[in-house]
């Protein structure tokens, strides 16, 4: 939840999501065009230092929060740069079982380069997600045309979210306040009336929003309007310049 | 006398599982006054808003909006809906978005009117129910009266005639209580036509220009709600009577007539004032 906290008292909170959007973006597709490892690293350095040092992210915080796609990509890639047949040039071999374990000096860099593009990648959507509010992002892509449908069942979704975090909440502290956990038996009873409680509750839930969503003339349609925000010239040239220059430099460094 | 904004007459409602929320009704709400609707819990107020906003269709009876019968087709509805706005008590069944400027825009853009007047309007709304300085955080982020308060911004941007309130003190605490009424209060200068659902006697008793009083899907009584809330057939129904009226009727009988000088005390505050009067006056003749 700390990602949806910080998204709205983020320092650019107010600035326009259009901007931050195009720049994370430019970000992502720079460091997945790149061909060296360089660049997406560059493109992490600079997501990390707009999002920490710009928008004022606590780095402890942030640190947590890119640990946990950081240390999954590491590991992933580990398992790229380790070959079982063997290539052609082998730094190191390790007999196992009648395989051989080998890792190569081309398989070292095909790793370097995955894990830095994914890096580069994760950080620069991190960045979006730590400075725009989820209901921004939906607004974005629903003036980029993204189908009504979806844009409507995120909405919902969204912020049926935390209304159901909230029951499941209630219905928990009330259960453990009758003992419902104090054993691994009663446990599992609990979950299980909570379970089919919540299932109950959000049926019941849908109902009265729908009738709710009725008195305000709801016909099948979702309609609502975003909340106005000013585009800043100077941010959008700056994102821009930015994102353009680190796409051109990805598609003009060779290896 | 002027046509009621709303009128039900020998309204039916039946459930589909059989059961009968309302039987025979008749009612009518005075324009621009401040009606309280009591009833004791599955007395059918709930299913008496539900079809004065056409959410539900009666068996039998006519509804009248301003003295035409309701008609359920689109463009019928989504008059009435405008007209008639509808507040529900739980904030979370209402509120769909994340965001209380989409969720207040839905109503208006419902309406079909264009962006910019919806736009003035969402502005309005949120200044009225002063969300201005929240408007920024997310709905999970808010409190209850918040909630509560961002909920009738959204019925209230379809600038209605009448609105409808179901149980709109309840959960709130004293202070947030009291800002919503002088909230409510402000909407009833505007013209706006107020009804409530309540169980709270003192509130209707203080609050309240009309009531109507249900008893197991009937009409057990209806009118001003000075002489209604007082009757003992209503004090029976309701298991009470508002403390005020019970003091004022207790203290007459021992001798001090707080009714005096045509004079009626509505709150605690307003009792106490007629007593410290009257004590005034026994001391300096």
């Amino acid at each position: 939840m700390y990602i949806d906290t910080y998204a709205y008292s983020n320092r650019w909170r107010k600035v326009h999501p259009g901007e931050k959007g195009l720049f994370a973006l430019l970000c992502l597709t720079s460091a997945l065009l790149s061909r060296t490892a360089l660049l997406p690293l560059a493109v992490a350095a600079i997501t990390i230092t707009m999002t920490v040092l710009g928008a004022g992210i606590p780095w402890r915080n942030y640190l947590r929060l890119a640990l946990l796609p950081a240390l999954f990509l590491l590991w992933s890639c580990l398992a790229l740069a380790v070959s079982f047949s063997g290539g052609e040039i082998h730094l190191a071999e390790i007999p196992f079982l009648h395989l051989t374990i080998s890792l190569s000096r081309q398989g070292i860099d095909q790793a370097e380069l995955a894990l830095a593009r994914s890096l580069g990648a994760s950080l620069s959507l991190l960045f979006l997600a730590l400075t725009t509010p989820m209901t921004e992002i939906m607004g974005l892509l629903r003036s980029l045309g993204a189908p009504r449908l979806m844009i409507e069942l995120m909405t919902i979704a969204y912020r049926q979210i935390f209304v159901f975090l909230e029951i499941t909440g209630q219905i928990r502290a009330a259960q453990e306040a009758r003992l419902g956990y104090a054993s691994p038996r009663l446990a599992m009873k609990s979950l299980a009336g909570l379970t089919g409680n919540i299932l109950l509750r959000s049926l019941s839930r849908a109902r009265q929003n729908h009738q709710a969503l009725l008195a305000r003339g709801y016909d099948s349609k979702l309609r609502f309007l975003s909340p106005p925000h000013n585009w800043s010239p100077r941010n959008l040239a700056a994102a821009v310049a930015a994102g353009i220059t680190l796409n051109i430099l990805a598609l003009a460094i060779h290896p | 006398m002027t046509t009621p904004v709303l009128e039900l007459h020998e309204v039916s409602f039946t459930y589909p599982g059989g059961v009968t929320a309302l039987d025979g009704f008749s009612a009518g709400i005075t324009r621009g006054r401040r009606t309280a609707v009591l009833g004791r819990n599955g007395s059918g107020k709930t299913t008496l808003f539900s079809l004065l906003n056409g959410l539900k269709r009666p068996q039998k009876g006519v509804i009248k909006l301003n003295g035409e019968p309701l008609r359920y087709d689109r463009q019928g509805l989504l008059k009435l809906r405008q007209a008639v706005g509808m507040v529900f008590q739980d904030p979370d069944s209402q509120l769909f978005s994340a965001c209380i400027y989409e969720d207040i825009s839905f109503g208006p853009l419902n309406l079909g009117l264009p962006e910019a007047e919806i736009r003035n309007r969402v502005d309005k709304a949120l200044t009225q129910m002063k969300l201005t300085d929240v408007a920024n955080r997310p709905t999970h982020a808010l409190s209850f009266g918040q909630k509560k308060r961002a909920c009738i911004a959204g019925v209230l941007a379809m600038q209605p005639h009448v609105l409808i309130l179901d149980e709109p003190f309840a959960g709130l605490d004293p202070v947030m209580a009291k800002e919503f009424m002088v909230v409510l209060d402000q909407l009833h200068q505007d013209g706006t036509s107020l009804i409530i659902a309540t169980h709270d006697l003192d509130l209707a008793y203080a609050w309240a220009d009309d009531v109507i009083i249900l008893q197991d899907g009937h009409l057990l009584t209806q009118g001003k709600a000075s002489e209604q809330l007082v009757l003992p057939s209503v004090h029976n129904e309701l298991g009470a009577a508002p403390l005020v009226a019970e003091l004022g009727r207790v203290l007459a009988l021992t001798g001090t007539d707080v009714y005096g000088n045509g004079y009626h005390p509505r709150t605690g505050t307003e009792l106490v004032q007629a007593l410290i009067h009257q004590s005034r006056q026994e001391i300096d003749p």
